[in-house]
Parts: structure tokens; C-alpha cells; sequence
């Protein structure tokens, strides 16, 4: 059985592999003969090839074999990879990804495919009839570097081949004084290669410890990254020294020099002249490791939306540095308690207690900060991945389709990011089946032949915008209205406005492309689109213009780790409200609560509530504490619905830091997450919606009845409030309904340009309640 | 004969900790301090063949102390002992010449191997 602690690690890195070499080689697409395109994929698949040959995958193994050798060849032969080859190769790659696929469920590789085959028919046409190169080529390369390399202690110590200088010039820009220095002298120059074992802490000290030791002893010409002014922990994962000895250097004096604690390996290399009409094939292998790769195409982030993250260094070692102030901080706090046992005067301990208590509020501050922003990683995560989407819809709708990315490395929060990726891909099909025409369309309507869509990631304020933009033929309002016409018969869709239109095409079940395709138009989309950006708190704005284009924004939270909450109180437990789920909060007369049927609501400024006890939402019964006949309540609302909360106490707004509950915990109904207080006690974070959604199911007789209710309390007030207006009194019923709900409704429509995902969802849920009424209050809108 | 060790940490807690790891191994600990002072002071008393010194200390931190106890013994083996995030200090440390470092919290094989290391 294959231990889960390997199965993970592997799939991690697998899936960046395959992630890497579908970007890789839309590059190489673009541009065949890149020859660092092809040696990083010749590079990935064989890491990918080892990594699963150690897991006993041997299929995946044989793949990334075959795929290497076929990189291997084009990279020595600098043959251009044609198409045809391309498309196999990405469906190997696709068959490596369905493969991972089914280890991550299953932990069984898939096995049968015809892929291989294929493959080996692609190698062998572009060797010309030849043989496939037998595996011992590299395997035997390997295994010689094995020979040589021995254990010292826990050092490892190994040898690599000569090194061409000129190799070496140009790697580590050499001075001139030092590239003379070593032409010229006839001494062993030596290329030291030191690493430091995977999760040591400091690492640039530790290589300044191996510096100080060579430093002592033989002569350091240079250091790469230059120890004496890079002292960036995170570029020392690895050094090189070129350095300059007398005499054998095999010895185990000269090995001593790298004893240094967490000091993992070290290969030494000699520094030759090598004649350069002599094509040597080998020198290629020297400093490989060294992550030299000026290549900017090449600067993927390799990452994959696991459940781990990959933090950026400078992040961890800002963390570290505050932890580490952490500790410092704790001494004072030790020190005071030594004043208070030594009996020091009082104001003495307070200034000291002030002056470490002001310390730490800064540092936990910092920490909070560091602590969002290891959350946030670069949309290009997500972004990197679409490039090989749009490329197999372009080409499978035959549309010509250029794909720009914009502001990859905005960060964002990692929960947004992972859910993000099927809302864009959405859009983006979307974009290119309805929005991009086709191209005798666009040569026509005198565009450019191949279309553009763009796909943009930007902050602004507290928000993160990623927006999808094509320059099509812009959304059709004819065909949207005949559409709503179609579905929605009770609607009257002359009086829709455009953005009113718009919002139609988030609904379930709304689709306007005239025959549905495999890719999109199956009527499931863009109201899945909505639900996932909506549970992320964000909204959707769409823009559109008849042949310049649409574009579509969503608009995201930058960081879901903290809430804005109401505190409250029931039975002397904290627990949470987001803010976001509130409509109101006030002290009413508990007397002011009525029956009906059993239910308990509430007539409250001309709308009638449900009324839950909080105490009861927890499982403690129907509980309250009253002062003088007096209860606070607090008004949710989720959607269109509202519900009334019981509460013991307000405690106040605060911003926390959610927690997620563990697994044990995840399954009780109606808590989102918990925050630890500052006293150190817990609140619980009420899931609203749930909450109300799980009430409205439990209770929709009830609710029918309050919404009659409601809406007859509402004509009586209407008419009493329009007594003296005989116009109204004249009209139906609907009218002066519309005109109440319109003065409610103004007021939350912000930008009327766009579309206001909280404006749909209103409207959205005006629908599915009860009153025909509610459906007219949309009308008005415009 | 059993290695000298002196160790030199405000805190008592680690001290203890460190003494119960190193004693487990057969070093001896011939003393502690508490402060940078203290630690020079004992240096020079007890000639201990190594001194681990924590970076943080009271009246005279471990920087200092380790210049004195240079000064005093330019062959001194002291082994810096920090928190995360004092990476200048332990590069001024290593330049002035201390045989290695450890970071707190730090393991037991860290730190005896790192003792181990410093004594060859």
C-alpha cells in the first residue's frame, strides 16, 4: 500500500509537473526551437520519470521516459517540434494528468493507453526509423555519478565532471581580474557546489560558517550568490564557491572544511580549459542546479490549487522574524516577573509592563498581517492554467483566439483562488463560443480576423478584481429579452432595462446561444458562476457593448481569513454575526413578539419576521434574558430572506480572525468557524445563510403565511398612508406595492451602469417567493 | 575525560533543558549563567572546552560577552544560540569567529551535533 505521506508529496509535485510542461509547451508552440523551453521540459520529465519510478507508477514512468527522450532529441538535434507532435505530447501529458487523477483517488495508476504507442511512433518518425535510445544512457550517467559520491558523517560528498571554464565565465560573470587569475595560474581551480539540508532554518549563516572554513584554508575566488552581500536567506538553498587550491584536494582535511552542521552535500567539480571545437555534449550537465535561467517565459510558478501552499520565502522569513521577536518579548515578560519577585517599586514593573505589553501589541499585530498575507498567493496560480484551455476551445470551435493574461502576480487569498478556477473557465468558454464571432463574421464587421480575450487580475481598495474580456460581438439584448420572454411569461420584458436584461443571464437555466455546444450554452454556467462568487462574498459586474465587446468583473474580498461581526451573547456564550448578514439590530419589547400557528414573529416597521431564539439555534432550548420586559434582537437577512434573532446581549462590532472548525466539528449546522476572543474565550460564527435557507425549508408554511401577512399589513398601511390619493386607491393592488418596495430597493442600488450582484440576487429571490407582486417591484427598477 | 560545557541563557527553563540533552550525552556541565557578565566571568573561572551563549541576555547580551571571552581566549569554542529572525546577529557572530550556532527551539540532535562539530 502506498503510504499517504509519499502519495501526496508526489502528486503535489506531479501535478506542477504537468502543469509546467502544458504551459511549457504552448511556448514551445509559439516558438519550436526555444532551446530553454525544451531542456526545462526534458527537465520535468525527468524528475517526473524518477519520481515515478520510486512510486512503482510504471506507466507514468514509461510516458515521461519516452517524453524525455523526445525532448533530449529535439534539444541535440535542434529540431523544430511540429504541431502534429505538439498535440500528442499534450495528450500524453492530459493521459499523465487523468493518470495522477486516479492515484489521488484511487491509488492506482491507469494503466491502459494506447498513448505510448503513439509516442513511441512520434520518436521514432523524428528519429528517422531509428531506435528509441535505450533507458541506460541517462541511468548510466547516473549511476557513474553514484560511484563517486561517498558519505562523510551525514555529508555527502560527490564529484562531477570537469568543467569547461569558459562554461564557468559565463555562468558566474567573472570579473576580469578573476578570469585572469584563473587563466593564468596553474593551479587546480575547483567549482564547490554546497547545499544545506531541506528545512534548515538559516541557511545563510550556515553557508557562512563553510565560507569562514574555506577562508581559513584555501583561497575563495568567488561565491555564488555573493555571501558578502546577498544575505538573502532564501537564494542559499545552494552555493557555489570557485576556489583555488594546491596540491590533492581528495583528502579528508579538505572534506573537513564542510563539516559544518546541516550541511547536506557537496560536489566538486575541477575547472578545465576545454578545447571548444570539440562539441562536447557533457559539459551541458555541469552546473544544471545552479537556477540560472534568464528566460523570463520560463518564470512559471509551479504551483497547483492543493490543499498545501507554497509560501514565498520572504513571507516565512518575516514570520520568523516576528516569532522571533515573539521570544524576546517573553523574556521581558519573564524579567518583570524577576522585578515583581525582587521587589522592585511599583511604577518601575508598570513602565516595564507598559513598555513590553506595547511590544507585544505591535508584534501580534505583525503577526496577524504576515499571517494574511501567507494566505495570499499569485492569481497566476490559476491564471497559468488557462492558456491550454483556450487553446483546446478555440481550436475546437475553430475560432481564432489571441489570450492575454493581465496582472498575474496579484495576490489573493487562497480559498478565493481555489474557487475561482471554474468560474473563470466558465467565462472564458463563454467568451469564446458566444462572444468572440466567427471569422468571416469579424472580417466583416471589419475586425481584426483573430479575436482577443483577455483575462486581468487587479486589487482595488479591498477588493480583487478579475475581469474577462473579450472583443466580440458584445451580448445581445434582443436575444436575451426574447429569451426571458420565453422563460418568464409573467415578466413584462419591455419594460426590463439593459442591465436588467443582464441579469436574466445569471439565472438557472438561461442560455441564448441558438444551439447548445458541447463546450458551453447547456443552460448551466453563469448562474454556477454566480453561486461560487456569491459564497465567496463577492459580486459580478458585467459591461458590454454591442461589437466592441464584453467584459465581465468579479469582484472579490482580498482576504476571507477576517469578518467583520456583531457579537452577541445567549446564554453567556459569545457568538458572531457577520456583518454582511445584518440588516438590523434593536431593543424591542419582548411583549411585541406574536403567535401564529405556533410560530413566534414579529411586526417590526411594516414587515412582519419569523423570530428564532438564538439559545434554541444552539441547541439550549428557547431561552432569553429580559430587562424590563425589554429583548435585543438582531435581523439576518440571506438573500431576500429575513429572519429575526433572540438575543441575550449585543456585545459590539469586531473584526476577528475566523478559524475553521475541525473535522469533528464541521458537520454541525449553522457554524461557519469559530474566533478565539481576546479574553481568550470562544465565539462561534454563525452561518447565516444556512441558517436561514435551513429555516426556510423547515418552515415554509409558515413563511407563506407571514409573507401573506406581510404584504396584506403592507396594503393597509399603503392605503392608509394614501388615503387621501384616490389614484392609487383606483389601481390594483400591485402598484402601490411596487412604490413601497421601490423606496425600500433604491436605496441598496449603487451603480446602476453595471450590474449589481446584490441586485440580482434580490431579484432573483423576489422570484421565487410567493407574490406575483415582488416580481413588478423589478420593473420599476429601470 | 568528560567535555566541559558551560552554558549561559537567561532563562532557567532552557538551561535546564540544555543541561538534561547535553548530560544525557555524557558532556559535563561544569556551569551556568545568567547574564552576559556572568558568562565571561565563568568563562574565565571554570575554562570550560566549550560555551554555548544565547544571544538574549540581560546586563551584557551574548554578543558582548562573546567578544570578551574572545579577547580573553582567542580559541574559545562558543556556540551562539539564538531565536529565529537574529540572522545579523549570528553573521556578526560568525565573523567574529564562533565555531557554530543553533536556533531556538532547536532539537537535541542539532544541538549536540553541533557541539560535536565545534570540538573537532
Amino acid at each position: 500500500m502506498l503510504d499517504d505521506k509519499y502519495k501526496k508529496a508526489f502528486l503535489e509535485e506531479a501535478f506542477e509537473f504537468v502543469e509546467s510542461a502544458n504551459q511549457l509547451i504552448l511556448y514551445l508552440e509559439k516558438d519550436p526551437t526555444n532551446e530553454s523551453t525544451i531542456n526545462e521540459l526534458f527537465r520535468i520529465m525527468h524528475s517526473l520519470k524518477s519520481e515515478a519510478g520510486l512510486l512503482g507508477f510504471s506507466t507514468i514512468m514509461e510516458i515521461s521516459h519516452i517524453l524525455e527522450d523526445l525532448f533530449d532529441n529535439f534539444r541535440k538535434k535542434k529540431l523544430p517540434i511540429s504541431n502534429e507532435t505538439i498535440n500528442i505530447i499534450l495528450k500524453a501529458i492530459d493521459f499523465i494528468n487523468d493518470s495522477l487523477n486516479s492515484i489521488s483517488a484511487t491509488s492506482e495508476e491507469i494503466t491502459e493507453t494506447d498513448i505510448i504507442d503513439k509516442l513511441k511512433q512520434a520518436y521514432l518518425s523524428i528519429q528517422g526509423g531509428g531506435k528509441i535510445e535505450k533507458k541506460s544512457s541517462i541511468s548510466e550517467q547516473e549511476k557513474k555519478e553514484k560511484e563517486e559520491s561517498f558519505l562523510l558523517d551525514d555529508l555527502e560528498i560527490s564529484f562531477g565532471k570537469p568543467i569547461d571554464f569558459a562554461n564557468i565565465k559565463q555562468q558566474f560573470i567573472l570579473s576580469d581580474f578573476e578570469t585572469h587569475l584563473i587563466e593564468s595560474e596553474k593551479a587546480t581551480y575547483l567549482l564547490v557546489e554546497v547545499k544545506v539540508i531541506d528545512n534548515c532554518i538559516m541557511k545563510y549563516p550556515r553557508m557562512y560558517l563553510v565560507y569562514n572554513n574555506l577562508r581559513s584554508s584555501v583561497e575563495v575566488i568567488k561565491t555564488i550568490p555573493d555571501i558578502e552581500e546577498d544575505q538573502d536567506d532564501s537564494h542559499y538553498d545552494t552555493i557555489s564557491f570557485i576556489i583555488k587550491v594546491t596540491g590533492d584536494y581528495k583528502n579528508e582535511d579538505f572534506y573537513n572544511l564542510f563539516k559544518v552542521d546541516e550541511i547536506k552535500s557537496v560536489r566538486i567539480s575541477e575547472i578545465k580549459q576545454i578545447e571548444h571545437s570539440r562539441e562536447d555534449e557533457e559539459t551541458e550537465v555541469s552546473i544544471s542546479n545552479s537556477k540560472v535561467n534568464s528566460d523570463e517565459s520560463l518564470n512559471i510558478l509551479k504551483k497547483s490549487s492543493n490543499s498545501t501552499l507554497r509560501i514565498d520565502i520572504e513571507k516565512l522569513d518575516a514570520l520568523g522574524r516576528s516569532a522571533g521577536e515573539i521570544i524576546t518579548n517573553r523574556a521581558k515578560f519573564e524579567q518583570i516577573l524577576e522585578y515583581l519577585r525582587g521587589g522592585e517599586s511599583i511604577n518601575f514593573i508598570i513602565q516595564k509592563m507598559e513598555e513590553a505589553q506595547g511590544e507585544l501589541f505591535r508584534i501580534s499585530d505583525e503577526l496577524q498581517t504576515i499571517i494574511m498575507q501567507l494566505r495570499m498567493i499569485p492569481v497566476s496560480i490559476v491564471f497559468n492554467k488557462f492558456p491550454r484551455v483556450v487553446r483546446d476551445i478555440a481550436a475546437k470551435l475553430n475560432k481564432d483566439v489571441d489570450f492575454i493574461i493581465l496582472g498575474a502576480d496579484t495576490e489573493i487569498d487562497k480559498k478565493v483562488i481555489e474557487e475561482i478556477q471554474d468560474p473563470i473557465t466558465h467565462l472564458i468558454r463563454n467568451a469564446i463560443d458566444h462572444g468572440i464571432e466567427s471569422k468571416n463574421e469579424r472580417i466583416a464587421k471589419g475586425k481584426p480576423p483573430r479575436g482577443k480575450i483577455t483575462l486581468g487580475a487587479y486589487q482595488e481598495g479591498s477588493n480583487i478584481i478579475i475581469e474577462v474580456s473579450d472583443d466580440g460581438a458584445g451580448l445581445n439584448y434582443d436575444k436575451i429579452a426574447s429569451k426571458v420572454k420565453k422563460l418568464y411569461s409573467d415578466v413584462n420584458v419591455d419594460a426590463l432595462s439593459q442591465n436588467e436584461l443582464i441579469d436574466y443571464l445569471f439565472k438557472p437555466g438561461f442560455s441564448t446561444k441558438d444551439e447548445i455546444t458541447t463546450l458551453s450554452g447547456r443552460g448551466v454556467g453563469l448562474d454556477v458562476v454566480k453561486d461560487h462568487i456569491t459564497r465567496l462574498r463577492g459580486r459580478i459586474e458585467v459591461t458590454t457593448e454591442k461589437n466592441i465587446g464584453t467584459s465581465i468583473k468579479l469582484i472579490l474580498p482580498l482576504t476571507l481569513t477576517i469578518l467583520e461581526v456583531l457579537m452577541v451573547k445567549s446564554c453567556d456564550s459569545f457568538y458572531a454575526i457577520p456583518i454582511f448578514n445584518i440588516e438590523q439590530t434593536d431593543r424591542i419589547p419582548f411583549s411585541s413578539i406574536e403567535q401564529l400557528d405556533n410560530y413566534d414573529i414579529l411586526q417590526y416597521r411594516n414587515e412582519v419576521y419569523s423570530v428564532m431564539y438564538l439559545s434554541e439555534l444552539v441547541g439550549k432550548g428557547k431561552k432569553i434574558k429580559l430587562e424590563e420586559d425589554l429583548v435585543y434582537i438582531v435581523i439576518v437577512r440571506y438573500n431576500r430572506r429575513k429572519v429575526c434573532i433572540l438575543i441575550d446581549d449585543l456585545v459590539g462590532e469586531q473584526d476577528i480572525v475566523v478559524q475553521s472548525l475541525d473535522d469533528v466539528f464541521k458537520r454541525i449546522k449553522g457554524i461557519s468557524g469559530v474566533a478565539i476572543l481576546g479574553d481568550g474565550s470562544i465565539a462561534l460564527i454563525l452561518d447565516i445563510p444556512e441558517i436561514v435557507n435551513d429555516f426556510v425549508k423547515k418552515n415554509t408554511a409558515i413563511l407563506n403565511k407571514i409573507e401573506e401577512n406581510s404584504n396584506l399589513a403592507r396594503i393597509h398601511d399603503e392605503i392608509v398612508a394614501n388615503y387621501k390619493n384616490p389614484e392609487v386607491l383606483t389601481d390594483n393592488k400591485k402598484t402601490f406595492t411596487e412604490k413601497n418596495l421601490n423606496s425600500n430597493e433604491n436605496d441598496r442600488i449603487g451603480n446602476k451602469e453595471n450590474v449589481n450582484s446584490e441586485n440580482t440576487e434580490d431579484n432573483k429571490d423576489k422570484q421565487d417567493g410567493s407574490a406575483e407582486i415582488t416580481e413588478l417591484s423589478i420593473l420599476d427598477l429601470s | 575525560m568528560k567535555v566541559k560545557i558551560l552554558l549561559a541563557d537567561d532563562l532557567s527553563f532552557m538551561r535546564m533543558m540544555q543541561k538534561d540533552m547535553l548530560e544525557q550525552e555524557g558532556f559535563e556541565i561544569i556551569g551556568e549563567a545568567s547574564n552576559g557578565i556572568e558568562a565571561v566571568n565563568k568563562y574565565k573561572e571554570l575554562r570550560p572546552d566549550i560555551i554555548v551563549l544565547d544571544i538574549t541576555m540581560p546586563y551584557m547580551n551574548g554578543l558582548e560577552a562573546m567578544r570578551k571571552i574572545f579577547e580573553f581566549d582567542p580559541n574559545a569554542k562558543i556556540i551562539i544560540c539564538s531565536a529565529l529572525g537574529q540572522q545579523q546577529l549570528i553573521i556578526e557572530a560568525i565573523k567574529a569567529g564562533v565555531k557554530d550556532f543553533i536556533v531556538k527551539p532547536f532539537k537535541k540532535e542539532r544541538m549536540i551535533s553541533a557541539i560535536k562539530k565545534a570540538l573537532m
